[in-house]
């Protein structure tokens, strides 16, 4: 029988090789452009060879993969300096991180060192996680000391992740570890429940959003993202006839502010370089355009200075400090550099960039308004973009460690201050007692699925299913499935649209 | 990208997605190099540009990740140069880049979060992926990764995607066709390719489907006997489907199923399979079809209080104090250790881990007090046993005793039930064709055809015409045929085992071509006296069983606020006579029914009512008009007397007027 099949198989073969030489020989340019192209032969074979790669739950596997290797070096490299208010000659610096493997917590008084399995958390009622090892570089009395392996709090490990202790195991090795090999893994272990993050959908960020509504006003929105900052700015069109002014709008302004003031106050002071920037030469888009240059000179706001005065008298201050005030116009430089569009970068305050972008955002605000077509399409995929576990435990631990350097910091502030020390300070020994902080941060945030991050203002709740084991697909469906952000706010719309 | 078919109904329906088969989702990648390398392939700096180059007619803006990098002149060349540098991998697979012409715009993104899936790279018509390839692949000489490198396959994002021609089947491919599709059927995510020829059912049922697979008791893994879950369904015999897909292969379906293949006649029957229902065969069931566990873990943790007392594990009772009183009988199986022996089968109200709690849990014990000391402090102890409260019996399938990170034991105890289908268990093939038994007849009163075939489940007729599952049909045609032959059949979207095939092989076997049979009436021995479709189809038993769900009272615990009933099942809880069944009443007038159901099967109470005042009294006195004297007895619902004094508590005086009836 085996036999068969394989001369059958090897005829096969020698079939299509004969009609490839065929082919070879008597293609000339218009046969082979006639030629019916032949099917590939089973070439779903593909299909496993990718599924060995990527897809199905892998993408949560690559996303964690991704956070431990470059996101957490990145995390650290933006926040690695600590110094003190106290001592200035105190400095603390953060110098490598890295992920150890899964460790039992009570290893210790634990003699016999066998591997701690997953299967081990899910029996104990323990959670998965492995130590995050800094490496630092402190100021003790008066010399460097470069500290290694500091152990600053742990990590849930992601099952069959770089770190996890199954990955590259054969068949035989997983059972030995209690594990199914056919178990996808991309799930945690937090004190014995298995816990997925879900795949969060939301809408780009850094990405020009034109939308309309059946009043007639059209904007153009950006929710600019970068490490430091997350903000939105709207640029808007009230098309109601007596009113097409079209103005910025931010939350750290606490108006709309006219767009071709802003323009001014980037620097764009002559009024035909703003129409040439935002019309090209086009005569609608021009004509569009041009109530707005004719309101600034009705207000009388012709240069740099008067535009930055005027919105600087709009800027809402928040800062605590407010013993040193600064001119209104600085601060209204400083608010359009760094915090309006935060994410086209003004370096040495030119604003060229950001004027280009701010004249790209008008004109497709002009497009839309001239052709309704031209809004953008929310519910378009290609709009949006999905967060993975590895984006939101980045997001996580960024805002733990800061939390966790402030104490820090405020620690060794109120040791400094201290007018004699018994013994000689060491920074070190106060890295090591705040590690429950990370720790049980990481353990509630998981465990509850609740996000709550104070920096960024963001309260989600929800983030994380339990994995359900009613069936193997039961669990592959959680591992796969899409929430959308915007369930609450959203009115009933485009994905609802169905029959 | 996303699957088509897997959406929740109802309230989250369109909201929650799930992936489709072959999609990846991007990390971050650096945005350095394609800054450079953009600038290197004649971009020109934004801050070198002015409004009237910004919008020439044949000058595009170009961003990358939705930052403006400056204009490019040729957008075609740019882009199709940008491509081949990835396809020969100086950059990531994963940066997409496409042109947008409404904006005027060529977009480069290489941020995370991004959905993009492989496809066939077509040059000249021609696709670059040979059978050569495959050949190479199958030998294991090439692994995805060398596709990628070598410019056979690409990944696309989805607006990458919009921006190219993709031909799904090679004879389709035209001149314009950039790419071509891998394998059609991945349009579908992992749950919905479980469906067998889903291209021939109504699009709703493949959604249903999608939905209650999740529920199918089955495999979960093979681990699944060493695992404490808190509920864990197995199936005792689970078998793979007759009617396979590529993607049951793929995600390893076929070697953790969650189903039966059922012998299934079409056919009506004795009146107990309408609405849906089915009619099962008792042989059938006892040969353990649908026959499934349930595992339910109940665990006792031994506390430590901050006092030093703890938590600790008593005898079971012994001797006289064991022969006395009613509840010897809980403590039966427990063990010498005092927790349930492994095994043992455990009666509802049975003690499964005898704990006892200290008393006096505020009592300060010094804590640094010498051990030699410690025994003159004498704890005493209550009992606070971990009770089997479930109302079937089940065994003991393990116990587990660990510890946890503080240091507490933790006591672990699986239990474990075996059920067998019986009437009111729900069902379901793969068709989204859910039912429940409706009776389990004997097999001698199944009908049989002539090769002495009895079916496991009868279905009726009438859930075919308006679910319009045709796809279920083909199913049972397909492994039908796939007995026959002997083999598996591939049921797999857009492919699969062809109608035409299937019948050649029904009729090589001597059966009819449309999976008809002649069938004999098992009751009268006479045949029927139509042809049946007859054949196998893959049966899911769901979670939902009437074990866990059946419920009645007669009298049982009140609330203590209303002194109504109780609700719900697990409280042992009343059956409300709601509103709308109220409405009924009062429309018929019954209310002599009303009083009984409303008041006295319910809240009934008897208050004592001032006739003068018309408040309510207690015990024949008025405490408003500091008299005995007009006070009468009269019976009204708790939940009213309550309004009456929550009224009162908020400053509303409530009157009752009586008067003789």
């Amino acid at each position: 029988m085996g036999k068969k099949t394989v001369t059958f198989a090897d005829d096969k073969n020698s079939e299509i090789k004969n009609d490839y030489e065929k082919f070879k020989k008597s293609s000339t340019a218009i046969e082979s452009m006639t030629a019916p192209i032949k099917n590939i032969e089973d070439k779903w074979q593909l299909l496993p060879a990718f599924l060995k790669v990527k897809g199905l739950v892998k993408q949560h596997i690559d996303s964690f993969n991704y956070f431990v290797e470059t996101e957490l070096k990145k995390i650290i490299r933006a926040n690695d300096m600590i110094t003190s208010d106290v001592d200035p000659s105190f400095w603390l610096k953060y110098l490598d991180i890295k992920i150890g493997p899964p460790e039992r917590p009570d290893t210790d008084h634990d003699a016999h060192q066998n591997v701690f399995t997953p299967h081990e958390c899910r029996l104990r009622d323990l959670t998965y996680s492995g130590n995050i090892y800094v490496d630092v570089e402190y100021v003790r009395g008066k010399t460097r000391v470069i500290r290694k392996d500091t152990i600053i709090g742990k990590l849930p490990i992601m099952l069959r992740s770089s770190k996890c202790v199954l990955t590259g195991k054969s068949d035989e090795d997983l059972a030995k570890m209690f594990e199914c090999p056919l178990d996808p893994g991309g799930y945690f272990i937090i004190k014995g429940t298995e816990k997925v993050i879900l795949i969060q959908e939301q809408l780009s960020k850094n990405r020009i959003i034109v939308e309309g509504d059946k009043k007639g006003l059209v904007q153009a929105y950006v929710t600019s993202s970068t490490h430091e900052r997350k903000s939105k700015t709207y640029i808007v069109a009230k098309n109601d006839g007596k009113n097409d002014k079209i103005t910025l709008k931010h939350n750290s302004i606490s108006e709309e502010i006219p767009i071709v003031i802003v323009m001014k106050a980037m620097g764009i002071q002559s009024d035909k370089e703003i129409a040439q920037l935002i019309s090209g030469g086009n005569q609608t888009f021009l004509s569009m355009f041009s109530p707005n240059i004719e309101h600034a000179a009705k207000i009388k706001i012709f240069t740099q200075k008067q535009a930055l005065d005027f919105i600087g008298s709009k800027v809402k201050v928040t800062r605590k400090i407010a013993n040193v005030r600064r001119p209104m116009a600085e601060e209204a430089l400083e608010i359009l550099a760094t915090v309006v569009l935060a994410h086209v970068p003004v370096i040495d305050l030119n604003f060229q960039p950001k004027v280009i972008y701010i004249a790209v955002m008008i004109r497709r605000v002009l497009m839309a308004l001239a052709n309704e077509n031209l809004v953008d399409d929310r519910d378009y995929v290609g709009n949006k973009r999905l967060e993975l576990a590895g984006s939101l435990l980045s997001l996580l631990f960024e805002d733990l460690f800061k939390k966790f350097n402030f104490d820090l910091k405020l620690n060794i502030d109120k040791l400094l201050k201290k007018p004699n020390r018994a013994s000689e300070f060491d920074a070190h020994k106060q890295l090591m007692q705040h590690g429950d902080c990370i720790t049980n941060g990481f353990v509630r945030a998981i465990a509850t699925g609740n996000w709550s991050l104070k920096r960024f203002k963001m309260e989600r709740a929800g983030i994380t299913h339990v994995l359900s084991r009613l069936s193997y697909i039961s669990a592959l469906g959680t591992m796969t499935r899409i929430t959308s952000q915007y369930e609450k706010t959203r009115k009933i719309s485009g994905p609802r649209a169905l029959q | 990208m996303l699957c088509p078919a897997d959406t929740p109904e109802g309230e989250a329906c369109g909201l929650v997605k799930n992936l489709a088969l072959m999609t990846h989702i991007t990390t971050d990648d650096e945005e350095e190099p394609l800054r450079r390398l953009a600038f290197n392939l004649g971009v020109e700096d934004v801050s070198s540009l002015t409004g009237s180059e910004l919008y020439q007619p044949n000058s595009y803006m170009v961003f990358l990740n939705g930052l403006m990098l400056g204009i490019t002149r040729q957008p075609t060349e740019f882009v199709k140069d940008f491509r081949s540098l990835r396809r020969c991998g100086r950059i990531s697979e994963f940066v997409s880049i496409y042109v947008n012409h409404h904006h005027t715009a060529v977009h480069i993104a290489s941020d995370g979060g991004r959905v993009c899936r492989p496809l066939i790279i077509v040059e000249n018509q021609k696709p670059k992926v040979t059978s050569e390839h495959i050949k190479k692949l199958k030998q294991e000489r090439m692994k995805f990764a060398d596709f990628l490198e070598q410019g056979l396959v690409e990944y696309l994002d989805v607006n990458e995607e919009n921006d190219s021609n993709i031909a799904i089947y090679e004879r389709e491919i035209i001149l314009q066709t950039t790419h071509l599709e891998i394998e059609p059927f991945t349009i579908l995510g992992a749950v919905a390719g479980l469906i067998p020829y889903p291209h021939h059912n109504q699009s709703p049922r493949n959604t249903y489907q999608c939905a209650m697979g999740k529920q199918a008791i089955g495999a979960i893994a093979y681990n699944q006997l060493r695992r404490i879950d808190t509920l864990l369904y197995l199936m005792v015999y689970p078998q793979q489907p007759m009617v396979k897909t590529k993607t049951i292969e793929l995600v390893g379906y076929d070697k953790l199923p969650a189903g039966q293949n059922a012998i299934v006649a079409v056919m009506s029957y004795s009146g107990y399979d309408i609405e849906d229902a089915l009619v099962l065969n008792r042989a059938s069931v006892d040969r353990g079809f649908g026959r499934c566990q349930v595992m339910r873990k109940h665990v006792a943790l031994m506390k430590r209080y901050s006092n030093g007392s703890f938590d600790r594990i008593g005898d079971p009772p012994v001797g006289a104090e064991l022969q006395t009183g009613p509840s010897a009988e809980r403590f039966n199986i427990l063990e010498k250790d005092g927790i349930a022996g492994v095994g043992e089968r455990v009666n509802p109200g049975q003690v499964i881990v005898n704990r006892h709690t200290p008393t006096n849990l505020n009592a300060n014990i010094p804590i640094n007090m010498p051990i030699a000391n410690a025994p003159a402090i004498q704890f005493t102890w209550k009992h606070a046993p971990l009770v089997y409260k479930s109302p079937e019996p089940g065994y003991i399938d393990k116990v587990c005793i660990t510890t946890t990170e503080q240091e507490q034991t933790l006591i672990k105890t699986l239990i474990r039930q075996t059920r067998i289908p019986e009437l009111g268990d729900k069902f379901s093939s793969r068709h989204g064709q859910k039912g429940v038994c409706g009776i389990i007849v004997p097999q001698e009163d199944m009908p049989f055809s002539d090769a002495g075939i009895c079916p496991d489940i009868i279905m009726n007729p009438h859930g075919f015409p308006s679910r319009m599952t045709v796809g279920k049909m083909i199913e049972l045609l397909a492994g039908k045929a796939g007995v026959l032959k002997g083999e598996l059949q591939y049921g797999t979207a857009f492919g699969g085992s062809k109608v035409e095939d299937m019948s050649k092989i029904l009729i090589e076997h001597g059966y009819n071509y449309s999976g008809k049979d002649y069938l004999t009436s098992g009751i009268t021995g006479e045949p029927l006296s139509a042809y049946i479709f007859f054949g196998p189809v893959y049966y899911q038993k769901l979670k939902h069983m009437v074990v866990d769900k059946m419920h009645a009272r007669a009298r049982g615990p009140r609330a203590v606020l209303t002194r109504q009933p109780t609700e719900g099942r697990s409280r042992d809880g009343g059956l409300r006579l709601g509103e709308m069944e109220r409405d009924c009443l009062v429309g018929y007038g019954a209310s002599m029914l009303l009083m009984e159901r409303l008041m006295i099967s319910s809240d009934q109470f008897d208050v004592h009512v001032c006739e003068q005042c018309g408040l309510l009294g207690y015990r024949g006195w008025c405490q408003h008009c500091k008299s005995s004297k007009h006070m009468v007895t009269m019976q009204m619902p708790y939940a009213a007397k309550l309004l009456f004094q929550e009224l009162q508590s908020m400053n509303i005086s409530p009157r009752l007027v009586l008067e003789e009836f």
